[in-house]
């Protein structure tokens, strides 16, 4: 059993503060979820825990399992055991799903130790017919020329393969219909375990009728200022989350600028122009 | 590099229809007779008849290797013979060579041709390479070349194509050497067609040039020029890709593109796409796209377990997926895998 303890991360990005204390603490078997308006500092928390470029730690620490996770670098964070269905996922244009989630899988093996072909192509067909996708998948390159839905349902598809110990799913219900937000949530409810601590990151109740959550955190100024069980998650759906600012005496719950944060969400400019 | 010298014999065991020429002479040939095809190997007093004399370039190299070249080997396919399973050629060298390949596809003769390139000690090499194909042929070639770090090559590629005829040019430069390698393509014959591209990988302190020209010297004709390079450590590499056509030559068709991952910290990729175009009636394009590689597509792969130098190759590979006529033989794919690790390591 798995758990991944953060103490006090305070984290920028070129200079501009955005974690300002977080505490959070997610043990295998539980699902956490953390809720909040645009723009303070949620998806950047999730960055951080996998170790984004952009990002710098400047105070605090996080452990798995008590090993320091910030002296790691991002791919010793995956074969650690933690996992991110990120937000919006690169595509990678010549490069198979296949082949790609292959190589993943023969990293987290001693060296010249390789997953059986067969073993694979039976684990693959199964997870693309478990999450509705389409029979060519693994020939199709990586997230290139997928629809958002898709792309969501690929994450999904790789932590299935990967089987992290700690999973952090960030908006994973964005841009996702309702169909798609069932096949997504039965499959990672499928996947729930005590070897596995779930963290989801989300602005709407609805990913939570999906799949569940034991406790919730609110995040505003870049730390968590609300935690609670569903009596809270049904409170925010009804209320939203003005009278949590109310309550704390909170203003501006923002943290990241507006124009920051579309670059977060957009590829960046010289993708764009590398792409054409 | 887990040596791959080693590897090309390994290549050669599982392959079909195979040519071997060490230091310019035939060691191995596994071709049973083919009727339609023709193969002659010249020394240096024989020579070429005129339709070849007449294929050629204002340039030093092929002005040497026309005068003082060793060897040549020769193939000719018979008018409508279409030879359906490749040909592959290995051209080893242990000293330095000066050598030329001819080959003659009569009309609507076809042909696929692989050519593997290296060297085994520091040598030079002066190659020359000379295509006619006549109207209507199909021609596939796709080379491969590898030589010493300390070796200086000279490659000269030069094809004619007749009317409504095809060819398709792929190249992959994997080798450690100074080089210059050129693709020079006349397009003679009304709607020929003329694909050429290439991969270039260097590393260290090398430097490759690769210059393509597709001339459009007929109406309605198509030439295509993809340029693919990555450039490691201090090394220099250079695309030089011209499209003309000329006057009159109307419905031609002649694009570039030239894209380049720049690894190395202190390495430099030039692109220069160039078109002469003195036709209204034609369609044109060229580009180029040359940086380094893409952050977030780095760190998405390593999110995934994959440490920085197999992300990058995983990437890197993914860059030179349009060359996937290299990889379609399992073989080869490893071959050349294995060789772009040693580049990109």
């Amino acid at each position: 059993m798995a758990t991944l303890k953060i103490e006090d991360l305070h984290a920028q990005a070129e200079g501009h503060e955005i974690l300002k204390g977080v505490n959070l603490e997610i043990k295998g078997g539980e699902t956490h979820a953390i809720m909040g308006p645009n723009g303070t500092g949620k998806s950047t928390l999730a960055s951080v825990i996998m170790g984004h470029p952009r990002y710098r730690v400047t105070q605090g620490t996080i452990t798995l399992d008590g090993e320091d996770v910030l002296s790691m670098s991002t791919d010793e964070r995956a074969r650690a055991g933690l996992f991110l269905a990120m937000q919006s996922p690169a595509e990678v244009p010549g490069v198979t799903n296949s082949d790609f989630i292959k190589s993943a899988m023969n990293a987290r093996l001693p060296e010249e130790n390789n997953i059986s072909l067969f073993k694979f192509i039976r684990e693959y067909d199964k997870a693309v017919a478990a999450l509705k996708m389409r029979e060519d998948l693994p020939h199709r390159y990586l997230n290139d020329g997928f629809s958002g839905g898709e792309k969501k349902r690929n994450e999904i598809l790789q932590m299935r393969m990967l089987k992290p110990t700690v999973a952090i799913l960030d908006e994973i219900d964005s841009g996702l219909d309702i169909d798609a937000l069932k096949v997504v949530g039965e499959n990672v409810t499928e996947m729930k375990s005590d070897d596995l601590g779930l963290l989801l990151i989300t602005h709407y109740q609805r990913l939570l009728d999906y799949i569940s959550a034991d406790t919730v955190h609110v995040m505003m100024q870049g730390r968590i200022v609300k935690s609670g069980d569903t009596d809270l998650m049904k409170k925010i759906d009804e209320k939203g989350y003005d009278w949590i600012k109310e309550e704390l005496g909170i203003e501006d719950e923002r943290v990241v600028p507006e124009k920051d944060e579309r670059i977060l969400l957009e590829d960046c400019a010289t993708k764009e122009a590398f792409e054409k | 590099m887990k040596n791959p010298i080693a590897n090309v014999d390994a290549l050669i065991q599982d392959l079909e229809n195979v040519i071997v020429v060490e230091d310019g002479r035939v060691v191995r040939n596994t071709l049973s007779e083919i009727a339609g095809l023709t193969i002659e190997t010249l020394d240096a007093n024989q020579r070429l008849n005129e339709d070849f004399a007449a294929i050629t370039v204002e340039n030093e190299m092929v002005k040497s290797n026309e005068k003082n070249r060793e060897t040549t080997l020769y193939f000719r396919v018979s008018k409508n013979v279409r030879l359906k399973k490749p040909i592959h050629l290995f051209f080893k060298n242990t000293k330095s060579s000066i050598h030329q390949t001819a080959v003659l596809l009569e009309e609507g003769a076809t042909l696929s041709l692989f050519e593997y390139l290296y060297d085994t000690q520091i040598a030079s090499a002066n190659y020359l390479f000379k295509a006619k194909v006549s109207e209507h042929a199909v021609f596939d070639y796709t080379s491969l070349t590898r030589h010493h770090r300390h070796s200086h090559t000279s490659l000269h590629r030069l094809l004619r194509l007749g009317g409504r005829s095809k060819a398709t040019v792929q190249t992959a430069q994997m080798g450690d050497d100074q080089t210059h390698q050129e693709t020079d393509m006349l397009l003679l014959g009304e709607r020929a067609q003329g694909t050429i591209k290439t991969i270039a990988l260097t590393n260290r302190q090398q430097e490759a040039v690769v210059r393509t020209n597709i001339d459009h010297k007929a109406q309605r004709s198509e030439g295509l020029i993809e340029h693919y390079g990555v450039a490691n450590d201090q090394s220099f590499l250079a695309f030089e890709g011209v499209g003309r056509i000329r006057k009159g030559m109307v419905q031609s068709v002649a694009k570039q593109s030239n894209r380049g991952v720049i690894l190395g910290a202190n390495a430099r990729l030039d692109a220069n796409p160039l078109l002469y175009i003195d036709e209204y009636d034609i369609e044109a394009s060229h580009g180029a796209a040359i940086g380094k590689i893409d952050e977030e597509q780095l760190y998405y792969l390593m999110s995934r377990g994959l440490s920085e130098k197999a992300a990058q190759r995983l990437i890197i590979r993914g860059f030179l997926a349009p060359l996937e006529a290299l990889m379609q033989n399992e073989k080869f794919d490893k071959h050349i895998h294995a060789l772009l690790a040693n580049k990109i390591e």
